[in-house]
């Protein structure tokens, strides 16, 4: 289960997550982040509720830094340890801007 | 469901009908009750009414009986006494005029001749006849004034001949003779023809003459010879003041003997003397019985109220009273009889007077009984009707129902059946004329028809997609094998090795996985390790997998060092990645001569060493990002020197990141744990171990994730010995 909240201020976009980032949930997210990303300058991925993400989750991730590289920047938000765990395993912790 | 004479039992008709039925058994007992309620109130009104009436009636004819009562009563009493006592007053002046006669013959004694008296006989029977009688052993010819008194004879017998009334008159004198006059001379003769002796002076009249000195009535007495009752009048005579004899007047008593034989059942007629003593009653005595046998004093009688009241009417005309004897309710009139000193007593039985009061109300009661009765019979008869009427109102209402839901129920009993047709045969639901009600049912069957129709087309394109399914299947499973194919699946590998013991398992969590291992011998001296997992699951992930395997083992083949091949693969994978998936990749290659072990990661879950006095414990090497997520990386390469007994466990997140149903992962800590259960075990022990707690802790939940894992044992360097 994956809950998806969009707020939008301006050119700036805050998507908040709760539940678990996994191959069932991690479709939903990149379709939201599709219809979203245009015309946005600032992406912030709002983690405080992010229970789990797995590796399908880490490629919509991963798309979406692709994205706002060329169109602006994105951050990551409220990252719990055991989601920061899995970033430094896989390394996104170097690609990720971690706030 | 039955059928009984037609009806579906369980079906929707016998619903309706017990719908029916139960509507009009409720409007029936509805009816019944109010029907029942109503006549119960008729009925006690009726009741009531008739209480009523019978207390106005018992309370006006009571009424009006003590009226009448008062009114009849009085007067008749009051006539009575004005009757015996006329009759009385002419006897006592009878009596007077014999004592003044007497009392003058003797007063001329001496100046008279004596005249001769006979002695009683038959002959004189039948008509006034003067004669003698004697009290025993006197001798009537001796007597001084007999010859005198006889002189009275013809104004005697003048007196007998002109009153009814006056049965016998005499005169009784002191010497024990007496000189009478009646008609029944034949009487006073014993069957020898000899005059009865007479005790003259025993006689009540002759001593209550001389003890009242002066007029004197006896009580009721009967008469010596006749039996007769009647009353003697007497008056003493003098001569001289001394008295010589005494009067008599014997009056029958005709008014009074009428007055008394007049009376009828419950209704007495009492003549009371100057002494309170009942002188004349019924025969038995009446209620007053007992006092006439004791002689007793009426006046003092221990009911205060009747002796009140007969005080009284020795004075004057009570009027009508009531009193209670005994119990009993009695009207009383009393008059008195100045003449004699008596009275005259009326007494009625009051529940006599009530006779007709309660006739009435007999009567009356009767015809309300018998109204009554036609009541309850009309009752009973338009009960009887409303059940007929009802009892037919039910049976045509439910044969009316019966019918009419039939009529409902037919074509849903067709529809259903044809259901059933279509549900048997899997023929396609037709809709036929009988369905076309104008209403719901019509409605139900379209609705049917087209689900009929959905119904096919959705069996339809189910088989097609099941088929579908199943060559998917097929495929996958064929994809399965050749995946399973593709890495290397022969244990131990490298049989003739004895310097390392390695074993290795995957376990897609579908058909095909995106984990892999890797192991291959580079040259004879350089084992490569691989572990990897691409991102996602399924298909997408296999043909992911596939490629990045290919790639990695062909690089590595070309003898570059671990942190060449992920850059070199990184680039070949970045170039052709539109899906922009990625692999995280652990590489290691271990020189077996030596020991020396040199790694890379990308984005990899960290190794686990065992070194050998130590236990399991996880390394945390330096890391790269994941292959395929950016190009132009450079990745790092570090060396570990294994000592002979290092034991290296790798794994994909399928592990750790396993899943029980309480949503709680299994980590590394338990993953660790599993493995230093029984660190010294053979690395497919270890891996078996791991996979069994695996198991224990997801406790059913379904796999969630691909389960990857790789143990190497690196035992000694061949040549090193």
């Amino acid at each position: 289960m994956l809950n998806i909240e969009k707020r939008t201020n301006g050119s700036e976009l805050v998507v908040a997550l709760e539940g678990r980032l996994d191959t069932i949930t991690a479709p939903d997210l990149e379709k939201e982040l599709q219809e979203s990303l245009d015309d946005v300058k600032l992406l912030t991925l709002d983690f405080e509720k992010l229970e789990y993400i797995s590796s399908a989750g880490l490629r919509v991730l991963l798309s979406a830094q692709k994205v706002m590289n060329r169109q602006g920047a994105m951050k990551v938000t409220h990252v719990s340890s055991a989601i920061r765990e899995i970033f430094d395993v896989t390394g996104f912790s170097d690609i990720l801007t971690i706030a | 469901m039955k059928k009984i004479l037609g009806i579906t039992f369980g079906g929707l008709q016998r619903k309706a009908l017990l719908l029916v039925l139960l509507v009009l058994s409720l409007t029936v007992a509805m009816f019944i009750g109010i029907s029942v309620y109503q006549n119960n109130q008729l009925i006690r009104v009726v009741e009531d009414t008739r209480v009523e009436q019978q207390t106005a009636i018992s309370t006006i004819t009571s009424q009006t009986m003590r009226q009448v009562m008062d009114g009849t009563l009085t007067e008749m009493t009051a006539l009575q006494a004005e009757l015996a006592d006329r009759d009385f007053s002419e006897v006592i002046r009878n009596v007077y005029m014999l004592q003044s006669i007497a009392q003058g013959l003797l007063g001329n004694r001496g100046r008279l001749e004596p005249l001769p008296v006979s002695l009683p006989h038959p002959a004189m029977d039948g008509e006034s006849a003067a004669y003698v009688l004697c009290e025993d052993g006197v001798d009537y010819t001796q007597s001084q004034w007999l010859g005198l008194i006889s002189h009275m004879s013809t104004p005697m017998i003048a007196m007998h001949r002109n009153s009814e009334k006056i049965d016998g008159c005499y005169i009784g004198l002191a010497d024990g003779t007496d000189l009478c006059v009646d008609e029944k001379a034949g009487q006073k003769l014993d069957s020898a023809g000899q005059p009865i002796p007479f005790p003259v002076r025993q006689r009540p009249w002759y001593v209550g003459a001389v003890e009242a000195d002066g007029l004197y009535f006896t009580d009721l007495v009967e008469d010596a010879f006749t039996r007769k009752r009647m009353i003697t009048c007497s008056l003493p005579v003098r001569l001289d003041g001394e008295i010589v004899g005494v009067v008599g007047l014997d009056i029958v008593l005709v008014s009074m003997d009428s007055f008394r034989n007049s009376a009828t059942e419950g209704t007495y007629f009492y003549v009371m003397n100057g002494h309170g003593r009942i002188i004349l009653g019924p025969e038995g005595g009446g209620i007053f019985a007992k006092e006439i046998a004791a002689q007793t004093d009426l006046r003092a009688s221990a009911e205060p109220e009747l002796a009140q009241l007969l005080t009284l009417a020795q004075k004057e005309n009570t009027g009508l009273h009531t009193v209670t004897l005994d119990g009993k309710e009695y009207y009383i009139v009393g008059v008195p009889m100045p003449s004699a000193g008596w009275t005259i007593l009326n007494i009625v039985e009051k529940h006599i007077t009530e006779q007709s009061e309660r006739t009435m109300l007999g009567e009356y009661n009767d015809i309300n009984n018998a109204a009554t009765a036609r009541f309850r019979e009309g009752v009973g008869k338009t009960t009887r009707l409303g059940i007929a009427l009802l009892a037919a109102v039910l049976i045509i209402s439910l044969t009316a129902g019966y019918i009419s839901t039939k009529r409902m129920v037919k074509p849903i009993e067709a529809i259903t059946k044809e259901i059933q047709n279509t549900s048997l045969n899997g023929k396609l639901f037709v809709m036929k004329d009988e369905f076309r009600t104008n209403d719901e049912i019509e409605l139900l069957a379209e609705s049917f028809a087209d689900l009929s129709k959905k119904t096919k087309r959705y069996i339809e394109e189910i088989t097609k997609i099941t088929a579908e399914k199943q060559r998917i299947g097929t495929e996958l499973e064929l994809a399965t094998s050749i995946q399973v194919g593709m890495l290397p699946h022969v244990f131990p590998p490298f049989p003739g090795r004895g310097d390392i013991d390695l074993y290795a398992i995957m376990d897609p969590a579908k058909e095909v996985g995106g984990d892999f291992y890797d192991f291959f011998l580079i040259d004879d001296d350089h084992l490569g390790l691989v572990m990897a997992d691409v991102s996602g699951k399924g298909v997408p992930a296999a043909l992911f997998m596939m490629a990045s395997k290919i790639i990695l083992q062909s690089v590595a083949m070309l003898g570059f060092s671990p942190a060449e091949i992920l850059n070199k693969t990184n680039e070949a994978i970045c170039s052709n990645n539109p899906a922009e998936m990625f692999v995280t990749v652990w590489i290691g290659i271990l020189e077996l001569s030596t020991g020396k072990l040199t790694a890379a990661n990308a984005g990899h879950e960290y190794p686990v060493f065992k070194q050998p006095d130590g236990s399991f414990a996880i390394c945390k090497d330096k890391h790269g990002f994941v292959l395929g997520g950016m190009d132009g990386l450079q990745y790092k390469e570090y060396e570990l020197q294994l000592l002979p007994g290092t034991k290296l466990f790798l794994y994909t997140d399928g592990v750790p990141e396993a899943t029980n149903a309480r949503n709680e992962l299994f980590g590394t800590a338990r993953m660790l744990a599993a493995l230093n259960a029984d660190a010294d075990a053979s690395p497919e022990q270890l891996l078996k171990n791991v996979r069994a707690e695996v198991d224990k802790f997801v406790d059913g939940a379904e796999q969630f994730d691909d389960l990857t894992m790789l143990c190497i044992e690196y035992k000694k360097s061949e040549g090193a010995e």
